[in-house]
């Protein structure tokens, strides 16, 4: 994936930086479930992808949409407490 | 020869020390099964943990606010507030905060919580590791911070 029509992304995750390209028309929630793969993070796990504080949702919306492009740094965040 | 726990710890230092690197947080090593490190908040200042994992992966670690110059922990000019997770109690309150349970530290929010249990709580998630805690902390700092204690 060349040019821009790809966004390049840096992603802090529970198990170091990810570095990979998708297409901007790539949904979020292939993004989450491309990175989890490739860093071996627990399937059925629930992460939630942030940018600069915040949360990238809903999950079907495209990268494009939240107008991220180029080389883009993002946060990989694990669900849970907060009760 | 290193223990599992030992082997454990390792590893999820090298995953910390790669992300804070990445992020631009301050990571420092301490004595005694503990590090500190510094993040930024949503108002540009910088927040400090201390993070005692001496009984970590059996226990939760015991993420504490400290300050950074003097070592002085969970001061109320140190502890960020704001939303559950940044507790008016002045803790973190999450299971897989140590500092959460009531039985261990008379702040806790939670006398409901099992210690022993805490992967296994609903509310852990998949805040497994040392450096998802240190993501979501920071991520908290970023998004649900209002204000210090004091």
């Amino acid at each position: 994936m060349q040019g821009n029509q790809s966004v390049h992304l840096q992603i802090a995750t529970p198990k170091g930086v990810f570095n990979g390209s998708f297409p901007k028309t790539a949904k979020i929630s292939e993004v989450i479930d491309a990175v989890v793969a490739d860093r071996g993070l627990k399937t059925g796990d629930v992460f939630e992808l942030c940018h600069d504080g915040q949360k990238l949702t809903p999950t079907t919306r495209p990268l494009v949409s939240f107008g991220l492009e180029g080389t883009v740094k993002l946060e990989l965040i694990a669900t849970g407490s907060g009760v | 020869m290193a223990t599992v726990r030992e082997k454990i710890l390792q590893s999820e230092e090298g995953d910390l020390v790669e992300v804070a690197r990445f992020k631009g947080w301050q990571y420092a090593r301490q004595e005694n099964n503990a590090f500190k490190l510094g993040v930024p908040a949503k108002d540009g200042s910088w927040v400090w943990l201390l993070c005692d994992h001496s009984e970590y992966p059996g226990r939760p670690p015991a993420w504490h606010w400290v300050n950074p110059d003097t070592g002085v922990l969970d001061a109320p000019g140190d502890t960020p507030l704001g939303g559950g997770f940044l507790h008016s109690s002045g803790t973190i309150c999450a299971p897989w905060n140590r500092l959460a349970y009531r039985q261990v530290n008379s702040r806790g929010p939670h006398a409901d919580w099992d210690l022993a249990n805490w992967k296994s709580n609903p509310h852990t998630g998949a805040c497994h590791s040392l450096t998802a805690m240190a993501l979501r902390i920071a991520q908290e700092l970023r998004s649900s911070f209002v204000k210090r204690m004091a």
